[in-house]
């Protein structure tokens, strides 16, 4: 019989194709199971649909910002203990205030590292299985 | 010639006008869909290998080789697709992507436009590629994998 490990689900929103490549690529050679998304309704709507472990969100996209989708996550009693983790060139000490104020696990700036992202991202995930 | 014999031909000329200003708008588009389409094409098997190159998972330097390995008229169509990738990155990453530039002569290409005495040719420099060409300009005259980029990218300086 072969048992197959499920691999944690991540979504990945963000507008600019090129990083959501690359974050997308990094996360899957790092075997995670990542779920693109180019905006924020659809980050939204992959959330809800089948909760993931962890998002990453771009703040600034089309419809729906990071933040907003954020504020709606916090919000939903079913998706309220979601990590999120924004990635934004939005870099100035009150945007970094306002992402962890409303509820961020981490935030990182761009132009950022791919392979500080998977630090993060693996320090945000043993958060909770310690 | 009165008014009235005037006037159809005048509407069948600014009618022909706009029909062929129409056609031509068609056209342009049409080729323009084209010749990205064939671009994208033509991209597409490099593209997984500079994403991960940009991604700092071609620890191999099989992918930096390939790119390397591009010939000319290639590297022209690849070129705004790197440096649309390297002020996204910094780090390692940001560092494999200059050395493939450099490879392909854009570094020298950069620091010519840069310290050009011609300020018509450094404002061409800038405005080709703003803000990649900024972001490149951080690896002028630096050593090829070196860190001094990678502190510039990083947006500390």
């Amino acid at each position: 019989m072969v048992t197959e490990m499920v691999k944690t689900r991540i979504v990945v929103a963000d507008d600019d194709q090129d990083i959501l490549d690359l974050v997308v690529f990094k996360l899957t050679q790092a075997g995670y199971d990542a779920v693109p998304v180019t905006d924020g309704v659809a980050a939204l709507a992959a959330i809800e649909s089948d909760l993931p472990r962890l998002a990453i969100l771009d703040v600034m996209m089309p419809g729906l910002s990071g933040m907003d989708v954020l504020r709606k996550v916090r919000a939903n009693e079913a998706t309220k203990d979601l990590d999120v983790i924004l990635l934004t060139a939005r870099a100035r000490d009150a945007d970094v205030d306002t992402g962890f104020a409303s509820g961020a696990s981490d935030y990182v700036i761009k132009p950022f590292s791919p392979r500080e992202l998977m630090h993060r991202v693996n320090a945000v995930l043993a958060r909770d299985t310690r | 010639m009165t008014v009235t014999q005037i006037l159809p031909v005048a509407l069948t000329v600014v009618g022909l006008s706009l029909a062929s200003t129409l056609v031509l708008i068609v056209a342009v588009k049409m080729h323009r869909g084209r010749s990205s389409a064939r671009s994208a094409s033509l991209l597409a098997p490099y593209r997984s290998a500079l994403i991960a190159i940009a991604s700092g998972e071609d620890e191999d330097g099989q992918a930096k080789a390939a790119l390397c390995a591009v010939p000319a008229t290639t590297w022209a169509r690849l070129r705004p697709t790197v440096l649309a990738f390297l002020p996204k990155v910094r780090g390692a990453s940001a560092d494999d992507l200059s050395d493939l530039m450099r490879f392909h002569g854009e570094i020298d290409r950069a620091t010519e436009m840069l310290t050009s005495r011609s300020a018509v040719m450094t404002r061409q420099g800038f405005h080709d590629d703003s803000p990649a060409v900024a972001a490149l300009s951080h690896y002028v005259n630096a050593p090829a994998g070196g860190d001094v980029g990678a502190h510039a990218m990083s947006g500390d300086v």
